[in-house]
């Protein structure tokens, strides 16, 4: 065999060890949230090919999944959904899959928050309790939540792919120490605010597990989801509350008409501390969940200083 | 008698009247804005070790020491929702330490935390009286 053909051999079998298990074998994961799709490619790497059917920057509270979004859930072998009542559209999801795939509501295995639920929005008002109440949606918003989704969805491509095992377990031990280096980086950057100076007024009530995790107390414009108005009542009493509190800031968020939050700026002399990413991810500073945290926490802990 | 009398009542009514003159108590939000003297105590189970503390992003004490204690006084604002204090601190031996830091306001109960480090420890540490 001459010096190129054994060449040429090397780099042939070069390739089939180290290509990805593209193909038969790669795990197709559809995801419905932002924050899992980041979660899913960096935990499954080159063992998974995730469809993020929300993209960044959409509002997860309005979104409706097209035509081709469920053809992709449908093909899928593991369905992300973020849980807590925030897909509406889930029957559509099971309808089009036929039960066939596995949907994990990642959402539903973690610690819960409840906020009352917003009796003008019929969606909401069906998940309620008793008393009213609803599950707080927003889990991703807190570090130590995402970093429990982590392993939820690392078990989860174990089940599906044992034989691949060492490389997700790997990947996943990667992904939280990050995780833990950003949890530790907001406690400090946090610290930098006195704790009575830790009040967020947001356009909506999406921050209560960041609040809960930094010791916030949260005033929102709007409710547990984005698709109401806020009453003049409610309007009017949160004026009185950010004057009594003297709220230096209040915050804007990627996915909402800043309208409203704008107009009470004007009623109560606080100032636009900047845009949240209140809802997932997004663009720019919010497309990696790093960068998403960095940015909330920089923008709320600068503007209320 | 009647002199009597009326001198009697004089007095409380004066009482009453430097009461009601005195300066009125600041409402609650003034309050957190006033600096309380603080007395601190750091103890570390290994020696030496070099620390620092941080207050609101400004450091407050650092230093190195030799003794298992060391201690200083400050003062900071101290609202009723409590401080955040950032700890840091590093050790020569590569050793399971547990280092303490008690927090003393003037007229109040000591308030401590403890973490452990190996080579160094890193915590933020919340401070609130009743706690």
């Amino acid at each position: 065999m001459t010096i190129g053909r054994r060449l040429f051999m090397l780099l042939v079998c070069g390739l089939f060890f180290t290509l990805p298990a593209s193909g038969a074998n790669v795990l197709k994961v559809a995801s419905f949230s932002t924050v899992l799709t980041e979660i899913a490619k960096q935990v499954g790497g080159n063992h998974v090919s995730v469809a993020g059917l929300v993209k960044p920057g959409q509002d997860p509270h309005e979104y409706q999944p097209t035509p081709d979004d469920l053809r992709q859930a449908a093909d899928a072998n593991l369905i992300l959904l973020s849980g807590k009542h925030l897909e509406h559209y889930l029957d559509k999801v099971q309808q089009a899959t036929g039960g066939k795939a596995q949907s994990l509501s990642v959402g539903d295995m973690l610690p819960n928050l409840k906020m009352k639920a917003d009796p003008d929005e019929p969606q909401t008002k069906a998940a309620a309790d008793r008393n009213g109440m609803i599950d707080d949606p927003h889990w991703w918003n807190s570090v130590a939540n995402v970093e429990k989704a982590t392993v939820i969805v690392r078990d989860e491509l174990i089940k599906l792919d044992p034989a691949d095992r060492a490389d997700y377990e790997s990947n996943a031990k990667a992904y939280l120490a990050k995780l833990g280096d950003l949890d530790q980086w907001a406690k400090r950057k946090v610290a930098e605010l006195s704790r009575d100076k830790r009040k967020l007024v947001t356009s909506h009530d999406a921050f209560q597990y960041l609040a809960k995790d930094y010791g916030f107390r949260v005033y929102a414009i709007e409710g547990v989801s984005t698709e109401t108005e806020p009453s003049d009542r409610h309007i009017a009493e949160l004026i009185d509350e950010i004057k009594k509190e003297q709220v230096k800031a209040i915050f804007l968020e990627n996915t909402l008409n800043p309208k409203v939050t704008v107009e009470i700026t004007k009623e109560t002399g606080a100032k636009i501390g900047g845009t949240l990413y209140a809802d997932g991810l997004g663009e720019g500073d919010g497309s990696t969940y790093d960068g998403m945290v960095r940015h909330n926490i920089t923008t709320i802990v600068d503007a209320l200083k | 008698m009647t002199v009597i009398a009326l001198l009697a009542l004089l007095l409380p009514l004066r009482r009453l009247t430097s009461h009601q003159s005195s300066p009125a108590l600041p409402p609650p939000a003034q309050v957190s804005t006033v600096s309380r003297k603080l007395h601190l105590e750091l103890t570390s189970t290994t020696v030496p070790f070099k620390f620092q503390v941080t207050h609101e992003g400004k450091p407050i004490w650092s230093g190195e020491s030799t003794a298992i204690t060391v201690a200083t006084d400050t003062e900071l604002r101290f609202p009723p929702e409590g401080i955040d204090l950032v700890l840091d601190v590093s050790w020569v031996q590569d050793k399971e330490t547990a280092v303490r830091l008690a927090l003393t306001p003037e007229d109040s109960d000591t308030i401590v935390k403890t973490v452990w480090g190996t080579t160094s420890a890193s915590e933020v540490l919340t401070f609130t009286q009743g706690k």
